[in-house]
């Protein structure tokens, strides 16, 4: 057994040895040389604050009670941070523009920085943090006791207040809180010294629980009989709790509340929203926070099970990870643990207090002595020592309350119960603060409303009864409701039995808070300084929030008096500083300045930074004497930024449109150059195809004419060569025509119902000629009938002509074969000419229908067959296709739709007109 | 649009992660566990939570990467997040 004063020394010695890396955090912080304190990484450490000694011991404890449902606390919280770019961004972009101090201050900003909401969240926030706190005294206690003594000295005897472990660990927490916490009073809550703490605490709560956690899965082995496998791994525990279902109501409920805890515990709100330096750590924070959240529960389904297993059911289950490594007689791991655990308990306690000492202070203290006509404190000359003792009085207050409780409470109650309650008096934040930043029309008696009621039903159906349960007194009171009225049973409200204590509180203190926040808020009137507020949260986002802000100040002041406010309250050097750093961002010298509305706003963020944004506006009020905004001015304040915001919309959707329409005037004016630079080539190409026959005429003229000594028969030869080629002269025009002709969209189509195999057949036998001059075989393998299409007879069989022509002219197999036929697919009939020939080269298959002369090779023909073909087909809605022949030959197919009854010839001429485009 | 598909991306995140630790999932796995007598809904929700914080590490990281140096958004009116 370890002697206690070693386990006490060794905690001292870990206190300390916080106190020296705080002590020079601070000091490097306040040289400049925070760059290690500003880094990313040591911000989602900070987070981990989130993991008190309750996840530390109380997580074992829960799974080994409830199942799985453990792992919800962090669960909720990881869904939170992977979107955190969306609601915590927010909270940060706002908390850093108005220079929030709190969770109470949030609210009270947010709602016309309101004093009373501010006392009010405050107070919610001291009531839901003490069992918590006590928690954390409570657990370090036994856990002390456990080690020590082998046993919780509580659970044995009554103790005296001195002899009361926890006695101590509160004293020694509340004298490092004091020391740290309350050292300054800044501009801006930062405590770089804190932080750096926390931020070491996080990795040795981590590195203690994961060598538990590793002992257990690689260190015990089970000793029964048949098996001998890893303990936790032994069949005789697969029924125990761990690997049990757990409720579903309750499983989501927890989810939702821990989701709503990460934002809502006033000391979350301090680490991931006060303290925060740079608004882009939550990048890294997201997806770093729940990992360290996954590592620090891998273990604690083992540890529960062998804990189970080898202490058993009678132990506290709270205690396994000290218990486990203590019972196979490994003490000095369970010194780590409790180091452990004692670190995450110190984390919490000191945020938790820094964070609420901030707003007892600013918000429940400072208001009430600001007012107070005796003290008459806002002539004082120097306010800053006298916040500070509030803030080390409010320490002292809160470790006490939390003591209390703990003594009060400590004989029942386990760790993770006690949690829950306090996560569902955070989640009455909730809506006040999340309907804050989307809501606009949130007001202050509506958020007052609904944070009262949340309250209240909170402090009946839960907090009530953990009281009465550990009293013992008016246990009737549960069981038999108030004076025997039995739907007003604070854990069956309204009859609603048999419901999980925690989920029945948890939906009557939402619904009650959300109700009253939004029927209050609907009823009452937004007040100027709200609705301004009120949009500048909404819209943290999308303005310059100073701009505005600043000018919600009318009055006259002279820039004296603000400093000497700002002096009294920030410090001497903090004001001067700011003051200079301001006048330079103005441009101007200290001297210069001039109280502008600009300026007191300026001065009232400042304040605000120290004792809160509702405090401030009271004492800038008194030296200012200016009169709040009125309703008319907040309007076009507001007017004027919606109209910004709506003209910056409406030009932006403009230059979108502009960007679209220029977009698509480039590509048309990209065609419009491509079809220019097709003509072009189509007009050099006919040129050139209407010189060569022209050449050859012209010469045979000459010759003609010149030469005396022709023979009759070279004359008559030459005559004929004049007249082929004038033909095919004419031929060629009369295709430019036929094709310009289709261009314009008026082909004369005579369109009758006609079978297509005649038609066949008669340009078949028509070509039968030409391919026995060329010694190509031409097969008919077209059936004697086909269904009807509607098609002008003499343009079909040009089509057909002109490609049976092609595959038979360009035919240059060693057994030149043609074959014509036809089939039915579908509606369609399916015309076609295949060949052995060449084929295609795959360069032309592309160009081959459009309306241009062929490339190269011989020059035979205009190359303006297959677009007048095309165009044709089309005019008779069917289509041409080129497709693989036999072999390497080509195969071309013209398509015809089948003429049903209704599509008589009369429905086609609107296909001719545009078939011509 | 990269950066807007990211921040939509990012936006659905925590929701795919709600609806998957939710019942009625929470209650098939559970239901599976109890059948298989294998803790399979344990294993379920630490692979979901892993598999949510590898999404949002990707994801986090590229939008840090296309911010560069991370304009504040509300000097951005009129452009919306594009890349």
């Amino acid at each position: 057994m370890l002697t206690s004063g070693f386990v006490l020394t060794l905690a001292g010695g870990y206190l300390a040895l916080l106190f020296v890396l705080a002590f020079v955090t601070d000091r490097m912080a306040a040289r400049g040389r925070a760059g290690l304190i500003s880094s990313p990484i040591v911000y989602t450490l900070s987070l981990t604050v989130y993991c008190t000694s309750w996840t530390f011991f109380g997580a074992v404890g829960s799974a080994a009670r409830n199942g799985p449902e453990f792992a919800t606390i962090y669960l909720g919280p990881t869904l939170v941070f992977v979107g955190a770019w969306f609601l915590l961004r927010k909270l940060v972009r706002i908390s850093k523009t108005h220079r929030i101090t709190s969770i109470a201050d949030f609210i009270s900003s947010r709602y016309g920085k309101s004093t009373r909401i501010a006392a009010i969240v405050a107070l919610i926030a001291v009531a839901s943090t003490t069992p918590y706190i006590a928690l954390q005294l409570k657990a370090v206690a036994t856990s002390l006791d456990t080690l020590t003594i082998g046993r919780s000295v509580l659970t044995a005897e009554a103790q005296g207040l001195f002899d009361d472990t926890a006695f101590w660990v509160a004293a020694s927490m509340a004298a490092f809180v004091i020391i740290f916490g309350t050292r300054n009073i800044g501009a801006d809550e930062h405590h770089p010294g804190v932080v750096a703490a926390i931020a070491f605490e996080s990795l040795v709560k981590l590195a203690a629980f994961i060598a538990v956690g590793l002992f257990v899965v690689l260190g015990l082995k089970a000793t029964g009989a048949e098996y001998a496998g890893p303990l936790w791994l032994d069949p005789m525990l697969r029924e125990t709790p761990p690997f049990q279902a757990s409720d579903p109501a309750r499983w989501t409920a927890m989810l939702f509340l821990s989701a709503a805890a990460i934002v809502c515990l006033p000391r979350q709100f301090q680490v991931t929203i006060v303290e925060v330096t740079d608004e882009r750590h939550l990048k890294t924070a997201s997806w770093l926070f729940p990992l360290y959240m996954l590592l620090m529960s891998l273990f604690t389904v083992p540890i529960a099970v062998a804990g189970l297993g080898l202490v058993g059911d009678g132990a506290n289950p709270d205690l396994f990870v000290l218990t486990v490594p203590m019972s196979v007689g490994e003490e000095w791991l369970a010194l780590a643990a409790f180091i452990g655990g004692f670190s995450s308990a110190t984390s919490m306690v000191i945020v938790a207090c820094i964070a609420l000492s901030i707003m007892i202070s600013n918000h429940i203290v400072m208001p009430l002595l600001l007012r107070s006509p005796w003290l008459r404190l806002h002539e004082m000359s120097d306010l800053t020592g006298l916040l500070l003792a509030v803030r080390r009085l409010s320490i002292v207050l809160i470790l006490s309350l939390g003591f209390i409780y703990y003594r009060v409470s400590a004989h029942s109650d386990a760790l993770a119960a006690i949690g829950l309650i306090s996560f569902v008096g955070a989640a009455q934040f909730l809506p006040a603060m999340v309907g804050g930043v989307y809501w606009r029309g949130g007001t202050e008696r509506g958020a007052t409303a609904g944070l009262i009621a949340g309250f209240v039903v909170w402090t009946y159906t839960l907090l009530l009864p953990s009281i009465v349960r550990v009293g013992g007194a008016a246990t009737g009171l549960l069981t038999e409701g108030p004076f025997g009225l039995g739907f007003l049973r604070p854990e069956a409200l309204f009859h609603l039995d048999r419901w999980d204590p925690l989920v029945h509180a948890l939906f009557w203190t939402l619904t009650a808070n959300v109700v009253a926040y939004v029927a209050v808020s609907l009823v009452s009137t937004l007040k100027p300084l709200e609705q301004l507020q009120g949009s500048l949260f909404v819209d943290a986002f999308r303005r310059r929030p100073f701009a505005d802000a600043s000018r919600a100040w009318s009055g006259d002041t002279a820039v004296e008096d603000l400093m000497a406010l700002a002096r009294r309250i920030i410090g001497r050097d903090h004001a001067y500083r700011a003051f200079r750093d301001y006048a330079r961002s103005m441009g101007r010298d200290v001297r210069e300045l001039v109280a502008d509305a600009a300026l007191i706003s300026f001065v009232e963020r400042q304040l605000a930074g120290s004792i809160g944004a509702a405090s401030a506006r009271v004492l800038v009020l008194r030296i200012a004497g200016g009169e709040t905004i009125s309703l008319d001015e907040v309007i076009t304040i507001l007017d004027e930024t919606q109209q910004a915001i709506e003209y910056g919309r409406q030009l932006e959707q403009k230059s979108a449109e502009l960007e679209a329409t220029a977009e698509q005037l480039r590509r048309a004016n990209t065609q419009l150059k491509q079809i220019d630079t097709m003509k072009d080539d189509f007009l050099n190409r006919v040129s050139h195809e209407l010189r060569t026959p022209m050449t050859s005429i012209r010469s045979f003229a000459e010759v003609l004419l010149e030469e005396e000594g022709l023979t009759q028969e070279d004359r008559e030869r030459f005559v004929g060569i004049i007249h082929q080629e004038s033909l095919r002269l004419t031929r060629l025009l009369d295709e430019i025509l036929d094709l310009n002709r289709m261009d314009a969209g008026d082909l004369d189509l005579r369109l009758v119902r006609l079978d297509p195999a005649t038609t066949l057949h008669e340009s078949v036998a028509a070509m039968a000629g030409f391919a026995h001059q060329r010694g190509v075989t031409l097969e008919d393998a077209v059936p004697a009938k086909l269904p009807e299409v509607i098609a002008d007879a003499d343009r079909l069989k040009q089509v057909l002509i002109n490609l049976i022509h092609n595959a038979i002219k360009f035919n240059d197999a060693r057994e030149p074969e043609v074959r014509v036929s036809a089939e039915v697919s579908g509606r369609e009939v399916v015309l076609s000419v295949s060949d052995n020939g060449p084929g295609v080269p795959a360069a032309d298959q592309t160009v081959l229908f459009r309306k241009l002369p062929r490339r190269g090779g011989e020059r035979e023909g205009s190359g303006l067959g297959l677009a007048i073909c095309r165009q044709i087909v089309e005019a008779h809605r069917g289509r041409i296709e080129l497709r693989p022949g036999v072999g390497k030959g080509a195969r071309f197919e013209v398509v015809l739709p089948q003429a049903t009854t209704k599509n008589e010839a009369s429905s086609l001429p609107a296909a001719v007109a545009s078939a011509g485009s | 649009m990269r950066g807007r598909r990211l921040t939509e991306v990012a936006f659905l995140l925590p929701w795919i992660g709600a609806f998957l630790l939710t019942p009625p999932f929470v209650v098939i796995l559970q239901a599976w566990s109890e059948l298989s007598g294998l803790p399979l809904f344990i294993v379920y929700v630490f692979t979901c939570w892993m598999a949510l914080i590898v999404a949002g590490g990707v994801v986090y990281s590229r939008l840090d990467r296309l911010d560069g140096v991370d304009r504040p958004p509300d000097r951005r009116l009129g452009r919306r997040d594009s890349d």
